[in-house]
């Protein structure tokens, strides 16, 4: 963590209490600087495409903070394409924590949290967006909608923030199979999440602007499997925040005309790299935790180990039919990999570190997702007997306390070992 | 029999199918194989259903997506080969609209699936007949509700025995109660339409979308107090628990149970304190006897302030850094890392272990004899541990840094020291030592000061899978040390004084906050040291010989770091593996000479 990062932290940690807003206002501030500053002159050897993604992020967490009582929270799986057609900002629990642990400013919100009584057992990206908004940083959202697949978190600390604040919340139950029946359970919910999101609003949702959304999305995931297809065969020099951006990209903006942009410009970034190969190809399973600085220092520009695709972003890849929007949307929900009983996560993980040429699969376990823990040795067997060595690794996605730091570093470094990595110090300067 | 958990199971179509199932809801006396096909950090309930499972050889089990852990359950369940049927009812979150149409396609799917599994069809007086007459009634005097999560029978049994008013279940898995089907529907379809609609309108668990009627919960008629209980593991009634304390005036106590079998010290204060704080005091009973629950007690209603102490990744809750006060000797030596010692060469290489507690050189010469090797304290910095063993090294062996050609470093500290030539971790070290030592071995289980790990090695030495502990103290040296600080002990006593226990103890927490609690209430209770040690030994030997399960180990197991100088832990994961274990002379060295073994490598 930088020096100017760790005394901006501090300074905020001081500010909360007495002063959320002024806090609020920095960090818009902070954010907006930093998607600027990373799209014009970034500080890492980051692609163009990924450049111009950093900025959309910082930009749409900063309308997070915008004190409109415009925006809806929701989960990171619920589909957005209706809420871009009408103009409203989704504001993400996983996206407004990832930027709050980046500014080194988590920690007071856990405070928060576990002080008002949330279970520190409970996924930290949700303890954080708790007490970020029970502390009053982050504004009332408008809305509250959600699905109730991936995890039971959705179910508790959306249920929770809506009391808080008395915010009319719409959830949509998701079934675990993909059947007719439960096809048209789920896109008779999403078109009266429509209705209830025009009730709540006073707006009313255009046919066409949500069709040319559904059109974006569909142009996104075209090019980010051709992304994909370049990637079986090319070395990318990354780090784990450029992988976890893609979640957002693949998942809440998807649906936005900028996505569809930046899609392109990755896919074709990737077509313009040389192909070969540099040391171990990693698939990352679940969330990647950028918080821990020597998992970082293992991954991070590394220029011998890559992360070559996370399961979050190759979750759904599958077409939509923009005539048929809800249809579409209920599907990509119901055929999600993380929808169901944990073997569909785990097949689907499979296939995609198979096509992309992966030597290993990194299963992350994010304190706090039951789900993933609990399908940690499946998982690994699975992988395994199939001829893909797994490093199962405990660790948290954006609490620096549980993040296990040089434990982690220690499992990882010598899986990669494990993989033919060479350490030495040549390759440690 | 057919073992379920959820209320929402259909248990009576089970019934009518033929099934005679089995309510799943007791304590385990572990979570060993639990842990080896799962995680530490999942429901505790949903660990002890697939203990059971186990433990019980049953061969089908019906489940409902309940949750994320039990979701897991039934993936690890059906593909672990050990039951003959598995079903996973898919329960909608909300109750209206097109919800209860999907659950009746789904009990229609269980009869199909379980019927053609039985070779039966279903049978409406069955299932007619399997409706109670009329749910359990609530007491008619004043009472007690046991409410939130889940509770073990044994834990409920506990409450109830040492609480002076009637004891009603109002958790979770408490609040089943249908009403009967109605007359005149004989058709398979309509009883199906009709028995969704009636699952559905049960109380709800927290998971539901509407819990708006749970609050009748809190107001029934009679009600007292409340004891709260949370399932480790589990967040759904943390949220209730948190608005409850906020809005009742009755009294509440909190408590979170494990699954686990514990002593009653601790909840039988905390029931006791309760009942004697609270509005029914004067109604209460005599002292009763204590007897077995599986809690692990938390906050009260009065103080308001949060007592539990949980383990969280990365936490350790332990003090300063010290040093593991073993006896040499213990265990003997059954191979020595000296066997090849030599002539000394013109120029050295040397692997050092830079540990948490200790920092471990050996320094071979440059035709590959073995020199020696030292020990000494790291103290508060790698570096400052590395400066000591150069000195150990220059004193002892007459070698100094300059005479060291090449370096490779290890452990924990293996960054910060200084002038390494190579960093590697332990894992990697520990095998190439563990082989070199013993051609033989085939797994490394290395207990250190500060985390523990099982290795296994391939047919070539190098590594094929390697698990560590947890993120906290768990089974470690550290855990032990600390063990042996409440008891008044040091570590090299604690290694030996196990060895003569005469009741067999159970510790079922290697948390170190938990365990302690456990230890504390033993010593109250007069157990003897030599008893409580060896249930701390076993604890140890549990927890790493479920690690040993999920890295598939193999004989022939070898023990290295400090804690293979304890005899009472060996003594107990011996037991566990039903394997002898193979101890170096010197197994602090283990890591420091696979490191110097790799440095030989490179300087060649």
């Amino acid at each position: 963590m930088g020096k100017v990062v760790e005394k901006f932290g501090k300074t905020i940690y001081k500010l909360v209490p007495q002063h959320p807003q002024v806090v609020r206002g920095l960090l818009k501030a902070a954010y907006k600087t930093d998607g600027m500053k990373t799209r014009v002159v970034p500080s890492r050897p980051l692609l163009p495409s990924k450049r111009y993604l950093y900025y959309l992020t910082a930009s749409g967490i900063c309308r997070g903070y915008d004190n409109n009582g415009a925006a809806a929270l929701v989960n990171i799986f619920l589909p957005c394409q209706v809420l871009h057609a009408m103009g409203i900002e989704p504001v993400v629990a996983e996206g407004i924590s990832c930027y709050l642990t980046g500014a080194a400013v988590e920690n007071f919100f856990l405070e928060i949290a576990e002080r008002n009584g949330i279970p520190e057992t409970l996924c930290s990206y949700h303890r954080i967006l708790i007490g970020c908004i029970e502390a009053g940083v982050l504004p009332r959202p408008a809305l509250i909608l959600n699905t109730t697949y991936a995890c039971d978190t959705n179910q508790l600390s959306f249920r929770r923030i809506a009391e808080y604040y008395d915010i009319p919340q719409y959830v949509v139950d998701v079934p675990d199979k993909s059947t007719e029946d439960n096809l048209r359970y789920v896109a008779d919910q999403l078109r009266e999440m429509t209705a209830f999101i025009e009730r709540h609003t006073g707006k009313k949702l255009d046919d066409e602007a949500l069709r040319q959304s559904m059109l974006w999305t569909q142009q996104a995931l075209e090019s980010y499997r051709t992304y994909l297809d370049a990637r079986v065969t090319r070395y990318l020099d990354t780090c784990m925040t450029s992988e976890m951006m893609d979640v957002l990209a693949t998942q809440v903006l998807l649906g936005k005309q900028e996505v569809a942009k930046y899609m392109a410009m990755l896919a074709a970034d990737l077509a313009r790299l040389p192909e070969g190969r540099r040391g171990p190809r990693l698939f990352w399973v679940h969330v990647l935790p950028n918080v821990n600085e020597p998992l970082r220092q293992l991954l991070d520009y590394n220029g011998n180990v890559e992360i070559v695709g996370c399961d979050l972003n190759t979750a759904v890849l599958i077409d939509v039919d923009p005539t048929k929007p809800y249809e579409s949307l209920a599907r990509r929900i119901l055929e999600s990999s993380f929808n169901g009983t944990i073997e569909n996560r785990v097949e689907n993980s499979y296939r995609y570190a198979c096509r992309l040429n992966a030597d290993g699969i990194v299963y992350f376990c994010h304190w706090g997702c039951r789900h993933t823990l609990g399908g940690s040795q499946y998982a690994k067997e699975y992988f395994e007997q199939r001829g893909l060595p797994t490093l199962v690794l405990d660790g948290d996605g954006c609490d620096r306390g549980c993040s296990g730091d040089g434990r982690a570093a220690v499992r990882l470094q010598a899986f990669l070992e494990q993989l033919g990595y060479n350490a030495g110090k040549e390759n440690r300067a | 029999m057919i073992a379920w958990n959820c209320k929402y199971t259909p248990v009576e179509l089970l019934g009518a199918l033929g099934g005679q199932p089995l309510f799943l809801n007791s304590g385990a006396e572990d979570f060993g194989y639990a842990e080896s096909v799962a995680h530490s950090s999942i429901c505790c309930h949903v660990q002890a259903f697939l203990q059971h499972c186990r433990d019980k050889k049953l061969r089908e089990a019906a489940l409902v997506n309940c949750c994320d852990s039990m979701r897991s359950a039934y993936g690890i369940l059906k593909n672990s080969g050990d039951l003959d049927f598995i079903f996973l009812l898919d329960l909608p979150h909300k109750v209206g609209g097109c919800s209860q149409n999907i659950l009746k396609k789904e009990l229609v799917r269980l009869a199909e699936e379980y019927g053609k599994y039985k070779n039966t069809t279903f049978d409406a007086v069955k299932f007619r007949a399997a409706f109670p007459v009329a749910s359990k009634p609530l007491p008619r005097e004043n009472f007690i509700a046991v409410a939130g999560g889940r509770v073990s029978d044994s834990l409920l049994a506990e409450i109830s025995a040492r609480l002076p008013l009637p004891v009603a279940d109002l958790t979770c898995a408490g609040t089943r109660s249908l009403g009967a089907p109605p007359q005149g529907i004989n058709d398979f379809d309509a009883l199906m339409d009709w028995y969704a609609g009636e699952l559905l309108a049960l109380t709800p668990c927290m998971r539901m979308r509407d819990v708006s009627t749970r609050r009748a919960l809190y107001n029934l008629p009679g009600l007292s107090g409340i004891v709260y209980n949370t399932v480790k593991f589990c967040d759904y009634y943390a949220f209730e628990y948190d608005s409850l304390r906020k809005g009742t005036k009755l009294p509440l106590l909190k408590i979170e149970a494990d699954y686990l079998p514990v002593t009653g010290g601790q909840l039988s204060t905390r029931l006791g304190a309760f009942a004697e704080h609270a509005a029914f005091a004067r109604q209460a009973a005599g002292k009763k006897k204590s007897g077995s629950g599986s809690y692990v007690a938390a906050d009260c209603q009065k103080s308001g302030q949060r007592a539990e102490k949980q383990a969280r990744p990365g936490v350790d809750a332990r003090g300063d850094a010290g040093v593991l006060k073993i006896r040499r000797g213990d265990v003997g030596g059954r191979n020595d890392v000296s066997r090849s010692l030599s002539t000394r060469g013109s120029g050295y290489v040397a692997g050092i272990d830079s540990g948490s507690t200790t920092t471990n050189m050996v320094v071979l010469t440059a035709d590959g004899s073995y020199l020696g090797g030292v020990t000494v304290r790291t103290g508060p910095r790698a570096a400052v541990g590395a400066a000591k063993a150069f000195a150990a090294v220059k004193e002892k062996l007459g070698v100094d840094r300059a005479q060291i050609d090449y370096l490779v470093a290890t452990g924990y500290g293996r960054n910060a020291v200084p002038d390494a030539d190579q960093a590697v971790t332990e894992i990697t070290c520990h095998a190439r030592g563990a082989r070199y030592i013993n051609g033989e071995v085939s797994t490394v289980i290395d207990i250190g000061g500060q985390d523990s790990k099982v290795i296994g090695l391939a047919d070539d030495g190098s590594v094929r899978t390697f698990v560590m502990n947890d993120k906290c103290a768990a089974g470690t040296g550290r855990f032990l040390e600390l063990m042996a600080t409440t008891l008044e002990m040091d570590v090299a006593e604690m290694s030996i004084v196990g060895l003569d226990w005469q009741k067999d103890l159970t510790i079922s927490s290697v948390c170190t906050v938990f365990a302690e609690s456990e230890v504390v209430s033993l010593i109250a209770d007069n157990r003897t040291a030599a008893d409580i040690v060896h249930g701390l030994n076993k604890a140890v030997a549990l927890k790493t010989a479920a690690l040993a399960g999920r890295a598939a180990g193999v004989p022939a197991y070898m023990i290295t770091g400090g804690v293979a100088r304890n005899a009472g832990v060996v003594q107990e994961l011996e037991k566990k593996l039903g394997q002898k274990l193979i101890i170096p002379a010197e197994p602090e060295l283990c890591g420091a000479l696979g490191a110097a073994l790799m440095a030989l490598d490179n300087f060649k």
